[in-house]
């Protein structure tokens, strides 16, 4: 998680003040990460100097100048790699996911179906691995790290539960925008109590 | 090879219409492990059915080694189902008053084979499963873990090119149903058998090869697990 890329994403559709950007971030987040104003231009400082920005000063008459951030057409092409990117670190995982979801519905960039899926198979892996891994191991000798393993697979098995869930919440809003690859249009898909899609 | 076309099943009934598969397309090689995920009323079942000629399609086709399902018969339909499918079910379907042994020979009775022929495979099957030792008990006298794998042997007994399980581990504990899962795994590993396996549980889904995700009569997500990350 950070406040570059959350900055970013805010910047992603139009300019904004750096005061406005703040409340933005706070909106964003529920107010649940706070950051103090310093940290906000001390981050804009260090993307205007890796030309991820630009900013224009605005005269004002009796207050002090204004800024008005610009997300460069680099800023753009980075916001989106890291979007695309894979590694995510495995401790904070879960709410890594989750943050780079409202930046892309922020951003208003597609492809949530795709994060989705690649993290979903991330997850497979990753519970294939440790089952393996605890296959080998021995129910006695090894019982404190069975447990942990045991721990690793329900933390695992509940993200995998919860990106079902997120597929189907984000889904049904999204569908008349974007129909998924394998979504067929079937007969009598009225009788399933919902709309009728277009083809 | 296992080529579903466009596969539609609607139940009708005198107050309701019930679309329960809206159009599915979906091809199982052999010796791919197949895992089916969803909420309840999906159509899991439904389509384990009809990949099992248990049921037929409302609409749409179903290809069985290129062959069309619904245009034979019904008594070649339910030839196909006994030479080329093996079931599996959560509650086991064991007969309580056979031994694991008769349990396993049903099929072939069913098949016509000889008896001599009948307790050497069946024999062998229950060994292949580890249960040299319970061949003579019957259901009620054997854990959960343990009727499942007579009922896997019973499902391998005919040499199917298939197995179809429909919650396998649901009744089981996770060290029970570990080993299901790795024996199912090892059959479409080392002895090139398709398996289909409807499962909720997602760390049993995990071993298999793709994971198909249905939801409301529909697959909504695929995840191939062979394909490394792109
Ligand atoms: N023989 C039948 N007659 C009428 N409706 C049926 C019949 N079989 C299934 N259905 C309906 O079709 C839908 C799909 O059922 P299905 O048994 O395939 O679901 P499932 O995904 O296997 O669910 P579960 O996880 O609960 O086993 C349900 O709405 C069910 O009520
Ligand atoms: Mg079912």
């Amino acid at each position: 998680m950070s406040v570059k890329h959350a900055l970013m994403a805010l910047l992603f559709k139009k300019p904004t003040y750096g005061y406005e950007l703040h409340a933005a971030f706070d909106d964003m987040v529920y107010a649940l990460w706070p950051l103090n104003p310093g940290q906000v231009y001390s981050t804009l400082d260090r993307l205007a100097r890796d030309e991820l920005v630009t900013f224009e000063r605005i005269e004002q008459d009796d207050r002090p100048d204004r800024k008005v951030y610009t997300l460069t057409e680099r800023g753009h092409e980075a916001f989106l790699e890291w979007v695309r990117e894979s590694e995510i670190p495995d401790n904070l995982l879960r709410r890594d996911f989750y943050f780079k979801l409202i930046c892309m519905q922020t951003a208003g960039v597609d492809g949530t179906k795709e994060v989705i899926s690649k993290e979903r198979k991330r997850l497979y892996k990753a519970t294939r691995e440790l089952n393996d891994f605890a296959s080998n191991l021995d129910p006695e000798k090894d019982r404190l790290m069975l447990l942990l393993v045991e721990g690793g697979l329900l933390e695992l098995e509940a993200q995998l539960k919860w990106l079902d869930i997120c597929e189907m919440r984000l889904a049904s809003r999204t569908q008349t925008q974007n129909e998924g690859r394998n979504v067929g249009k079937p007969e009598g898909y009225e009788t399933l109590g919902r709309e009728k899609p277009r083809s | 090879m296992i080529r579903l076309e466009g596969v539609t099943k609607v139940y009708e009934t005198e107050e309701v219409r019930t679309t329960a598969l809206g159009g599915v397309d979906l091809v199982v090689e052999k010796g791919e492990f197949l895992a089916i995920m969803g909420p309840s009323g999906s159509g899991k079942t439904t389509l384990l059915n009809i990949i099992g000629c248990l049921d037929i399609p409302t609409k749409g086709e179903y290809l069985l080694d290129n062959v069309k399902v619904q245009s034979l018969s019904r008594t070649e339909q339910a030839r196909l189902r006994n030479r080329r499918f093996g079931f599996i079910f959560q509650t086991f379907n064991l007969i309580p008053e056979l031994s694991a042994m008769e349990n396993v020979e049903l099929p072939l009775m069913y098949r016509g084979e000889h008896p001599s022929v009948r307790t050497k495979l069946a024999q062998e099957a229950l060994q292949a499963m580890g249960l040299e030792g319970r061949m003579n008990h019957r259901p009620p006298q054997l854990s959960g873990g343990q009727k499942q794998r007579v009922a896997i042997a019973r499902s391998l007994v005919g040499d199917p090119e298939c197995i179809l399980a429909d919650e396998p581990t649901g009744s089981l504990d996770s060290i029970a149903g570990g080993e299901i899962l790795r024996m199912l795994k090892a059959l479409s590993r080392d002895f090139r058998k398709s398996i289909v396996m409807v499962t909720h549980d997602h760390r049993a889904a995990s071993m298999a090869d793709r994971i198909i995700y249905l939801q409301d009569g529909l697959i909504n997500n695929e995840t191939d697990m062979r394909q490394d990350s792109d």
